[in-house]
């Protein structure tokens, strides 16, 4: 099994972070998840939140990431060897499904308030009721740029606004960019998981309730609205694309 | 909304049994633990107190997304010669609000005095001409805290109502709040009939399957609430490809891709938005995926006969008891009722161990 390192998680979120941000354009709630191979590193699937297009409230990014995992024939998978990355903590119905098929492995960004299943709301992870195709433990690990995810939904209420019948003038919205609220690490992990995952370098932010050091500066760069950027997004899904195509073992892919 | 003893539908208000056929499945949990908000307090002397309601109706009530109509507002502690009285709740104005509220309270008082101050000047000047009505008087306050916290609702028996009141502060008993709710619910006994007839027929049809395939037998009815005739079934899929095909998410997307087809071709005028107001007929007891599901769809009722002991939902005693109907976390619930008639009980078992 490949080793996963801090340095990892951060590089894949990086690119969901990404991902969520190209949903912006198309009016969706900006989540999007990746999923990665224990195994060898590889991605092999991925999904953005599409409930406005698919007209449904289960097309969340995972199910959309399952279901382009499951209908490409060239991807030797096994559910079990699967990391799930994804920018806002999965709801109750995503983190039943990721369990019911087996997937043990969840990273994520920010918790998620209203609907969260791995740990803010319910612990689907630690029930009885979920049956789990998996006999080992699973792993959830929070706050993982935890700061662009909070910003990407931030952006996407700031925009909404603008379409509603009766917007609110721009005066009186603000789009905060220095103050995030604390994260309960609690919910998610016991200190000793804690310190496990991210060294005892971060143990104080455990119990202040700060994000870890490698996550507290957000990285405004992926944010910027120019241009390049906007090249960029566009790139994000080519660049997964070719990704999945290049390290899958098959390579069956026609072109 | 007709009155109970008018009502049509039998209904058996303390099992909440409907025609004898349809349980009410809820989350009793809270028939013990309430759900408590933090409210403003203050003490004031007993004969300002109408003051003070007055003071609470034009600058309080208005706005506060919480009603008392369940709580005795005003609380009087004889020995000390006081009325503590609620102000507003911590959700109007939050735990930290303490400066906002005084100015508002000193704020209202002073003005209450100059105002009255300068009609009594008027009144001296104008005889009797053009009097204006003196405002209420100005009060004393003291104690302004936040540190009571009362049932956001009211218990389903008087016994507990009374006890809270003891416990948290006095409310005041208008009925269990279920009753009116189950009063005001709509049931069509015989469509509830014919499709769970319907679906039970179907799954029997698989169980007899079942034999050779491995098929599960569970199967599903969304019904739109803009046309009672428009039934979309779905069977249990997760054999074919998708494991997490449970005949209630194909249900959902099923009525999300005609929806799309009906946009596109621009059929009907109205459209359906998600499940917003479906009702659902289903043959088992939905697990922790499904049932969450229903939740982001909008549906309206959940209807279904067999309880799934391990992995249900549902139910207070199923599984890890969330009941994801009425669930106090989840901002979004439906209704739900088990059938407990005497048909369509012998349609196929599933494993425990299996989801639905």
């Amino acid at each position: 099994m490949t080793l996963f390192r801090l340095n990892d998680h951060i590089h894949f979120m990086n690119l969901t972070v990404q991902l969520a941000k190209f949903t912006l354009e198309n009016n969706e709630t900006p989540v999007a998840c990746i999923f990665v191979n224990k195994k060898n590193k590889n991605i092999i699937s991925y999904g953005m939140n599409k409930t406005n297009e698919n007209l449904n409230g289960i097309s969340h990014a995972e199910f959309i990431a399952i279901d382009k995992l499951i209908n490409d024939k060239n991807i030797d998978y096994n559910f079990n060897d699967i990391i799930v990355y994804v920018t806002v903590e999965p709801c109750i119905m995503c983190a039943s499904a990721l369990k019911q098929l087996g997937i043990n492995y969840i990273v994520f960004g920010c918790g998620n308030e209203r609907f969260g299943g791995n740990g803010t709301v319910l612990s689907i992870h630690n029930d009885n009721s979920t049956i789990n195709e998996s006999s080992s433990s699973m792993t959830i690990i929070p706050g993982i740029l935890r700061k662009e995810c909070i910003f990407l939904l931030r952006l996407f209420y700031y925009k909404e606004n603008d379409t509603a019948p009766t917007p609110r003038s721009k005066k009186n919205r603000n789009l905060d960019k220095n103050e995030f609220p604390n994260i309960d690490w609690n919910l998610y992990l016991n200190e000793l998981q804690f310190k496990k995952l991210f060294g005892h370098e971060n143990l104080n932010n455990f119990k202040i309730k700060n994000d870890i050091n490698e996550c507290q500066n957000i990285n405004w760069d992926l944010f910027e609205n120019n241009e390049i950027t906007a090249k960029r997004e566009v790139n994000i899904i080519e660049y997964l694309d070719s990704l999945i195509k290049e390290t899958n073992p098959n390579n069956n892919y026609k072109n | 909304m007709v009155k109970k003893e008018k009502n049509p539908i039998k209904i058996d208000y303390e099992n909440c049994i409907v025609e004898g056929c349809l349980v009410q499945v809820k989350n009793n949990i809270q028939g013990n633990n309430p759900n408590l908000i933090k409210v403003w307090t203050i003490d004031i002397n007993p004969k300002d107190s109408g003051s003070v309601i007055a003071f609470i109706r034009k600058y309080l009530q208005k706005n506060d997304p919480v009603t008392f109509t369940h709580v005795k507002r005003i609380q009087p502690f004889k020995e000390k010669n006081i009325l503590k009285i609620i102000l507003c709740s911590a959700q109007l104005h939050d735990e930290n609000s303490r400066l906002l509220l005084e100015n508002l309270l000193n704020g209202y008082n002073n003005h209450v005095n100059i105002e009255n101050e300068s009609i009594e000047v008027n009144d001296k000047i104008n005889d009797n001409k053009n009097r204006r009505k003196p405002l209420p008087k100005a009060f004393q306050f003291n104690n302004l805290d936040c540190i009571y916290s009362i049932p956001l609702n009211l218990p389903p028996t008087k016994d507990i109502m009374i006890e809270w009141s003891k416990k948290f502060w006095p409310l005041n008993w208008c009925g269990n709040p279920n009753d009116q709710i189950l009063n005001d619910m709509e049931f069509n006994i015989n469509w509830i009939r014919s499709h769970l007839k319907n679906i039970s027929k179907l799954a029997s049809e698989l169980g007899i399957q079942n034999t050779n395939k491995k098929s599960i037998p569970v199967v599903t009815s969304f019904v739109s609430p803009l046309d009672p005739t428009d039934i979309i079934t779905t069977i249990d899929e997760r054999e074919n490809l998708n494991p997490l095909d449970h005949s209630i998410m194909c249900g959902i997307k099923r009525v999300s891709e005609l929806e799309r087809s009906r946009r596109i071709q621009n059929k009907q005028q109205d459209v359906n938005y998600l499940c917003l107001n479906f009702d659902v007929y289903t043959t088992h007891e939905p697990c922790s995926m499904c049932s969450m599901a229903l939740i982001h769809s909008r549906i309206k009722r959940l209807i279904f006969i067999k309880p799934m002991k391990k992995t249900g939902c549902l139910k207070p005693d199923s599984g890890d008891g969330y009941c994801m109907q009425d669930n106090k976390n989840l901002n979004s619930k439906y209704e739900v009722f088990q059938w407990i008639g005497g048909e369509f009980q012998d349609i196929p078992t599933v494993s425990d161990k299996i989801c639905c």
